[in-house]
């Protein structure tokens, strides 16, 4: 299977930068 | 044969993008406060890297992944401005054929054209099958409806 190999020692920054960018995204849209 | 599909398929999601990418900006321009620059900036990633990243087999994954999130990221927030202000449903499902070109390309490159990978279990849900991105979708919303909610 095709697997990203670069990308798996980062895959706790990559998910704490997702979860916080996702989190602020939420935040400050305020229709 | 092949070379030529991928290659319509590049200028599908290039064109779906840009098309998009023009409705957008005519919505709402580049808005400079808050967090008016993410439409903008993922629409120009979309639209002038993903392509020209998905034609190469080397970061064939890296336009697997933002192609996908950035589809990910365009449906919770339209979906959020669909149930707050009027409804974008039809633009949300425009989104998602840009998420079907994209997996075509993908799967052009990776498997061979007449085979049926079988998958299962726990692997319908890793990276690169379809459960892959439904468990995303699922998980960025929650998180997208906590930062809505909690964080005041």
């Amino acid at each position: 299977m095709n697997k990203i190999k670069y990308l798996k020692p980062l895959w706790w920054v990559l998910h704490i930068v997702a979860i916080v960018f996702v989190l602020w995204l939420g935040h400050s849209i305020k229709f | 044969m092949k070379k030529k599909i991928k290659f319509l398929l590049v200028f599908a999601l290039f064109f779906a993008s840009l098309g998009g990418g023009l409705l957008h900006y005519k919505v709402h321009p580049f808005v400079k406060v808050g967090y008016g620059w993410v439409p903008f900036i993922v629409g120009l990633i979309t639209i002038f890297i993903v392509p020209v990243l998905f034609y190469f087999k080397k970061t064939l994954n890296l336009a697997y992944l933002l192609n996908g999130f950035a589809v990910i990221i365009g449906t919770i927030t339209m979906a959020h401005f669909s149930l707050v202000i009027r409804p974008l449903w039809p633009d949300i499902l425009l989104l998602w054929s840009k998420f079907a070109i994209g997996r075509a390309i993908f799967c052009l490159e990776v498997y061979p054209l007449d085979s049926s990978p079988k998958v299962k279990g726990w692997n319908l849900i890793r990276y690169p099958q379809l459960g892959f991105w439904f468990v995303h979708l699922a998980a960025w919303s929650v998180v997208y409806i906590l930062g809505n909610l909690f964080w005041r």
